[in-house]
C-alpha cells in the first residue's frame, strides 16, 4: 500500500470493485480496501440478479453462475401458488466467485487491492484530502486520498465520518436470515417468493435455487416487527412448514436497506455507493446490479471532480441528481407501493393469487400483479393514489 | 453508563452489521472478526436491539 492515492475505495463488494475498476480505467491512481481477507466472503446475499441489468454492466462469465432462472412463483399466505412471467431471465450467482472476479477486474485495470485492510476512521486535511486510518494484519497505517468512495456496505461508517446521516430507522431495514439448504427437490429455474405475514411480516420469504436439490432459503422481517417475529427463529419454523426434509448446510444473518437511496450520497471529498448509499430496490431488496451501477456512477463523478480540480460537496452533489434520474424516482414510488402491500391483509393476497391464476401465464407480469391487486381492491387504489401525492 | 446500557453477546453474533446500520450515534464498530459497542457514545436508544436478526444486543445488561 502506498501513502497516497487519487481515490480510495472502501469495500471490495460489487459496488466498490466496480467503482475501483471504472476509476482505474480512466487513469486514476486507485486504492481498493477490503476488510475481509478474501473479497466475496462471507456471502451475505440471496445471489439473484436479472440478466439484462448485469449484461449492461459486465461481460457475464458462466463461471459466476450457479443457476439460470426463467421465471418466478408467488406463494400466497394460504399456499396458493402462482407462476409469474419474468421480464427476461436471471441468474443465481456464486458471490464468492463473482465478487472475486469483479475485484480482479479492478486490479487488472490498475487498482491496488488491499484485502484484510480495515478502515477504522478518517480525517479531512487542510489541503482538502482525506487521511484514512487503516488496520492490517501485522500493523496499522495511514493513507491519504483526494477522494474517498465509501462502498462499505450496510454497516457503512465512511459516510458518518464525512458528516452524512446514514442511520436507518427500524422501518427502513429488513432484518434477514438465510440458509443454504440441500436435500430438497425444486424446479431449479424458478424463484419462489412467499408472501407471508406469519413468517416474514413487512418482508417476504425466498427460495432461490442453486440446483435441483439446493437453494438459498431465507426471509426478511421489517425492523419494526423483529421483536414479535425473530428472523432466525422464524426461518426455522418456515423450513419445518415447507422444507422439513432439507438439510441446512450453512446460515447467515443480514440487513437489507429498503429506502430509495440516501437523501445525501456525497460530502466534500466523499461519495457513497451500493448498500452504503442505500442503493437497493425497496420492494425486492435486490442490490447487486444497483450497487454496481452506483459504484460506476460514483467513479465517474470522482473522475469528473478530479479533472475539474473541485472535490467540494457542491460539485459532488450532482451524483444524487443523476441517481434520481436513473432510478431514485422509481424507487420512491416502489417504496410507497411496498407500504401499501405491508398494510394489506393476508386474505387480499389469497384472493389475488386466485385472480392471477385466471390470467394467461404469458400475461402474468409484475405489473399485472399490481393491476389485479388494485382492480380487485378499489380501496388499495385510493391508498396508492394518496401515497403518490 | 446507564441502565439502558447495550451489551452485545458476541459469541452469538454473525457480524452482519444490521445494528451498525441503525445506530444513530455511530456507537457500534464492526471489525472483521468482532463487534464492539462504544459505551461513551451509546445513548441506549435500543434501535440495535429492535432490529438484530439474532437478538444479540441486550438492553440493560451489565457492562
Amino acid at each position: 500500500m502506498k501513502k497516497q492515492y487519487d481515490i480510495a475505495v472502501v469495500g471490495a463488494g460489487p459496488a466498490g470493485s466496480m467503482a475501483a475498476r471504472t476509476a482505474a480505467q480512466s487513469g486514476a491512481d486507485v486504492l481498493l480496501m477490503e476488510k475481509d481477507l478474501h473479497p466475496g466472503m462471507p456471502v451475505r446475499c440471496a445471489e439473484g440478479v436479472a440478466e439484462d441489468a448485469l449484461q449492461n454492466l459486465v461481460d457475464i462469465d458462466e463461471k459466476w453462475v450457479l443457476q439460470r432462472i426463467r421465471g418466478a412463483e408467488l406463494i400466497a399466505p394460504d399456499g396458493t401458488r402462482v407462476m409469474a412471467k419474468e421480464e427476461g431471465g436471471g441468474y443465481i450467482l456464486d458471490r464468492r466467485i463473482f465478487d472475486r472476479a469483479l475485484a480482479d477486474m479492478a486490479v487488472a485495470a490498475g487498482a491496488d487491492l488491499q484485502a484484510g485492510t480495515f478502515a477504522s476512521g478518517m480525517k479531512r486535511q487542510k489541503d482538502g484530502t482525506w487521511k484514512i486510518s487503516a488496520e492490517q494484519p501485522g500493523g496499522s497505517a495511514e493513507v491519504a486520498a483526494r477522494l474517498v468512495i465509501g462502498a462499505d456496505g450496510v454497516e457503512s461508517r465512511v459516510g458518518r465520518w464525512a458528516g452524512i446521516d446514514t442511520a436507518l430507522r427500524p422501518q427502513d431495514i429488513e432484518s434477514c436470515y438465510q440458509y443454504v439448504v440441500e436435500g430438497i427437490h425444486i424446479d431449479p429455474g424458478l424463484l419462489q417468493f412467499y408472501v407471508t405475514r406469519e413468517f416474514a411480516p413487512g418482508g417476504y420469504a425466498w427460495v432461490f435455487p442453486r440446483s435441483e436439490t439446493s437453494a438459498n432459503i431465507g426471509l426478511g422481517v421489517l425492523g419494526t416487527y423483529v421483536k414479535q417475529v425473530n428472523p432466525a427463529r422464524s426461518l426455522r419454523a418456515f423450513m419445518d412448514r415447507y422444507f422439513p426434509r432439507g438439510t441446512v448446510v450453512s446460515q447467515r444473518a443480514g440487513g437489507v436497506p429498503v429506502i430509495p437511496g440516501l437523501d445525501r450520497m456525497t460530502a466534500a471529498g466523499v461519495l457513497l455507493a451500493g448498500d452504503a448509499a442505500r442503493q437497493v430496490d425497496p420492494i425486492s431488496g435486490g442490490g447487486i446490479t444497483l450497487g454496481m451501477y452506483g459504484g460506476r456512477m460514483a467513479a465517474q463523478h470522482s473522475i469528473r471532480a478530479l479533472e475539474q480540480h473541485d472535490t467540494s460537496a457542491e460539485n459532488l452533489a450532482a451524483l444524487r441528481r443523476e441517481w434520481d434520474k436513473y432510478t431514485g424516482r422509481q424507487h420512491r414510488v416502489s417504496l410507497k407501493l411496498r407500504n401499501v402491500i405491508d398494510n394489506t391483509a393476508d386474505s387480499v393476497f389469497n384472493d389475488l393469487a386466485v385472480k392471477m391464476l385466471k390470467i394467461p401465464l404469458h400475461r402474468r407480469t409484475y405489473f399485472s400483479f399490481f393491476r389485479t391487486m388494485l382492480v380487485s381492491k378499489p380501496g388499495l387504489l385510493l391508498a396508492v393514489a394518496r401515497s403518490m401525492f | 453508563m446507564t441502565q439502558n446500557n447495550i451489551v452485545i453477546k458476541t459469541d452469538n453474533c454473525d457480524l452482519c452489521g444490521t445494528c451498525v446500520a441503525v445506530c444513530p450515534a455511530d456507537a457500534i464498530v464492526l471489525y472483521r472478526d468482532r463487534i464492539q459497542v462504544l459505551h461513551d457514545q451509546c445513548t441506549g436508544c435500543g434501535r440495535c436491539v429492535a432490529v438484530c436478526p439474532l437478538a444479540v444486543p441486550v438492553q440493560g445488561g451489565a457492562p
